[in-house]
């Protein structure tokens, strides 16, 4: 066996994920102060997989839920925790993104590139500052997960492990639900910056 | 849907008030949203005025408020488009249903357009209903309804001929003229083995599975009717996660919420127990059911458990796999094991194992095993070299009995007898025996959760006696210890684990230490270290995680009885399975190596 080439090999392969998990280390999450609302800015999330957007460019909604959770310290059970959906569509003619925030409170922009939905969908997402405390350092964490968009053939059943491996095989197309998280902190009220 | 109507009102006025500047003369009239046909003669032959004539907002909006008249269920508005020349505009009247509704989960931007077709695909004609495809053509002149789409794709994929036959997605495909649009329903055949078995439920050893696909899984649209807790006692829970739970009711289903209630729940009700969540449809269509199983846990682990998934260059592939799937207590395992001895055995391991024999505190096993033994030829070598020693043998078979007791769910104790019986090749092939009497120790902390920080602690001792008085030819007695200290925060997974071992006597050779293999100063090969393996042992590994990449350094030394002890060290990197190991300070004949240790 030449081992030279396949140790190369398995560096090249070492440096190529690093640089792919770098990449992560660049997804920050900060926090700013408006009036009685945190709002939560990442501007390097890109949380549209590859596969939804396949899904949007088909004309399907998409929608994206997210759990914010606040607590005391980065590893520490949340004490509050916020969830969230945003509503994705791309419209097919002018090929631009509308995004829609679903619950609590509805609110809407349509005309965006993909960034900017991601954007504006990041910073609706609000943490009231009722629920923190003033003077307290708190860690922010922002779980997001793309909602399951089921594709079915039948009617009742039990879901199995086979009926697992036969969805994966029968709805290849329908399967995208990417999860991901990002933290921040620590953060403290009378420190954010205000708009 | 009135935000969309209304934005779409404010920008036909702009665009109104902008050319109403310029005065540009009217080009066409069109309307979208609903057919021209079902406005009245009257109201066409207005509309048709309009063209060859300078834009006049105010007579457009007139048309616009007796459009809104003769659809009362409607809101109507004035788009105005550039048209063929700069001098030239399209008036476009859209037309919207006003449901009242806001925008919700549903809306979809290209709910603005116009259905221009509807066509399947990938599902011959004659295999759904006519009333369906009537329902779908409905559809064509009509604004796109998103909700209507899905509720027609669910009618497609349920209809008898394509029911477990077909999967059915949609999508949308821009039209053939500007702001209309195609919608498409997809078939696609599942494979034959599944459109075979769906929907029949198939008998193994007692128990059933279904085979099935379909809408059995809740979806995000769906309302969770009921939050249900079994196998535990929901009266101990704090009120605030019952509170937590009840509150899921009503609402829509939420996996994050659903998992962060199941983390809290698993909390509370400590590692005695597991929780699983099960998510199914409601008894109402649109309605989901929550369900967090809690189990109790049995104290006394699964002790028989041989699994080996690795690669070492210089031994070879080990591939030794195990199942209980259908009965529970009956194991068996098979393959070929060249990773964890100083011999490759190949063959197979069986059993049964009760971790709860009426009581928790109670468990049994009873293993019997037949292997086949290749060596490798420095192996024989040294022995040919040592023949004090006990020499290889062809082929080894065992039979183990034990019980264990459990004094709570972090220690027990096991005893047992293990009658081997070795075909040894020298001086020419006969049988020998190595009947052991056993025993061990076993203590772990589990993991012990101190807010995203787990940590664990294990620790084990392990005696084996070779002695006359069980009728053994090989007389011995061998000490194994083993340590472990490891510690999970976030990303970051820290491991440290430390063993050494004694034996007396003269031992099989099975039986015998050794180092440099897929777990064990990675780097080194067991065969150059010590070909027979030694009689004392120990070893330190230190590992660090990130994610799946890791870092190691291990430390240890094999030797026999009155011989020096050689301390060898290594360090690697992983990356999950796949771990590159140096080891340090070695002669010519070694260097880093590649490792596959699932």
């Amino acid at each position: 066996m030449n081992r030279r080439p396949l140790v190369f090999r398995f560096f090249v392969v070492l440096v190529v994920l690093a640089i792919c998990v770098r990449s992560g280390y660049g997804q920050t999450l900060k926090a700013r102060l408006d009036g009685d609302q945190v709002h939560l800015d990442s501007p390097d999330l890109h949380f549209i997989s590859a596969d939804a957007r396949q899904v949007l460019h088909d004309g399907v909604t998409v929608t994206y839920s997210f759990r914010i959770s606040i607590s005391a310290s980065k590893y520490s059970v949340p004490a509050v925790s916020i969830t969230y959906h945003c509503v994705f569509s791309y419209d097919i003619w002018e090929e631009r993104y509308k995004v829609s925030r679903s619950e609590p409170g509805a609110r809407s922009a349509s005309h965006l590139n993909e960034d900017a939905a991601q954007k504006l969908c990041v910073e609706s997402l609000t943490i009231p500052t009722a629920s923190l405390t003033p003077d307290s350092a708190f860690w922010i964490s922002l779980e997001y997960r793309m909602e399951d968009r089921q594709v079915s053939s039948s009617g009742e059943d039990q879901r199995t492990w086979l009926g697992a491996v036969v969805e994966i095989f029968s709805q290849r197309k329908e399967k995208p639900q990417l999860t991901g998280m990002l933290q921040g902190g620590p953060f403290r009220l009378s420190e954010l910056r205000r708009r | 849907m009135k935000t969309r109507v209304f934005l779409g009102m404010c920008a036909a006025m702009i665009c109104t008030s902008l050319w109403a500047q310029t005065a540009a003369t009217v080009e066409k009239v069109e309307v979208s949203g609903i057919p021209e046909q079902t406005l009245s003669s009257g109201l066409r032959d207005a509309m048709q005025k309009l063209t060859g004539q300078p834009f006049d907002s105010q007579a457009a909006e007139e048309i616009a408020s007796r459009i809104q008249s003769e659809h009362a269920d409607s809101i109507a508005a004035v788009k105005t488009l550039p048209g063929a020349q700069p001098s030239r505009v399209k008036v476009v009247f859209v037309v919207a249903r006003s449901s009242g509704e806001p925008d919700g989960s549903d809306s979809n931007v290209n709910s603005q357009y116009t259905v221009e077709s509807v066509e399947v695909k990938g599902i011959k004609r004659n295999l759904y209903s006519d009333a369906l495809y009537d329902e779908m053509q409905k559809m064509i002149g009509q604004m796109l309804d998103n909700k209507l789409v899905e509720v027609l794709r669910k009618k497609l994929a349920a209809e008898p001929l394509l029911k477990n036959q077909y999967t059915v997605s949609q999508k949308i495909e821009r039209g053939s003229q500007p702001q209309h649009i195609r919608v498409i329903f997809e078939g696609e055949k599942l494979p034959w083995v599944f459109r075979a078995t769906l929907g029949k439920v198939i008998k193994v050893n007692g128990g059933s599975f279904n085979i099935s696909v379909g809408n059995s899984t809740p979806t995000d649209k769906d309302i969770v009717e009921a939050v249900d807790i079994t196998g535990f006692n929901t009266g101990s829970l704090s009120a605030g996660l019952r509170d937590e739970l009840n509150a899921m009711v009503g609402k829509r289903l939420d996996t994050l919420e659903i998992n962060h209630l199941r983390d809290r729940l698993q909390t509370e009700v400590k590692g005695d127990y597991s929780v699983n969540t099960k998510s199914a449809k409601g008894s109402k269509d649109g309605t989901a059911h929550v369900t967090y199983d809690v189990a109790r846990q049995p104290w006394l682990p699964f002790r028989n458990d041989t699994s080996v998934f690795a690669y070492h260059p210089k031994q070879g592939v080990s591939a030794f796999c195990c199942g209980s799937e259908f009965i529970k207590a009956l194991f068996l395992s098979l393959g070929t094991d060249g990773d964890t001895l100083i011999e490759r055995y190949k063959g197979y391991d069986t059993g049964l194992e009760f971790v709860s024999l009426g009581t928790r505190h109670l468990g049994a096993s009873i293993e019997v095993s037949t292997y086949g033994v290749i060596w490798k030829s420095q192996t024989l070598n040294l022995l040919a070299a040592q023949p004090n020693l006990a020499g290889a043998y062809r082929t080894r078979q065992n039979i183990a009995p034990s019980v264990a007791f459990a004094f709570n769910r972090f220690s027990y104790v096991t005893a047992g007898m293990n009658f081997t019986e070795l075909h040894m090749y020298e001086p020419e092939l006969h049988w020998q025996s190595a009947h052991e009497a056993t025993g061990s120790f076993h203590f772990d902390s589990k993991n012990i959760q101190k807010g995203k920080t787990s940590i664990q602690y294990a620790a084990s001792y392990d005696i084996r006696s070779g002695t006359k008085a069980l009728d053994s030819d090989f007389v011995y007695t061998r000490h194994r210890w083993d340590a472990l200290y490891s510690i999970k925060s976030g990303r970051h997974k820290g491991k440290l684990t430390l063993f050494a071992g004694r034996i007396t006597g003269n031992p099989p050779l099975f039986e015998r230490f050794s180092l440099g293999n897929t777990t064990t100063l990675r780097g080194w090969n067991k065969y150059d270290l010590d070909p027979i393996g030694g009689t004392r042992l120990a070893h330190l590994s230190t590992e660090y995680w990130y994610r799946v990449f890791g870092f190691f350094v291990n430390t240890g030394m094999v030797w026999d009885d009155g011989q020096p002890a050689v301390v060898r060290n290594s360090l690697g990197v992983s990356l999950g399975p796949l771990a590159l190991g140096v080891p340090v300070k070695c002669s010519q004949s070694c260097g880093p190596t590649f490792l596959i240790r699932f």
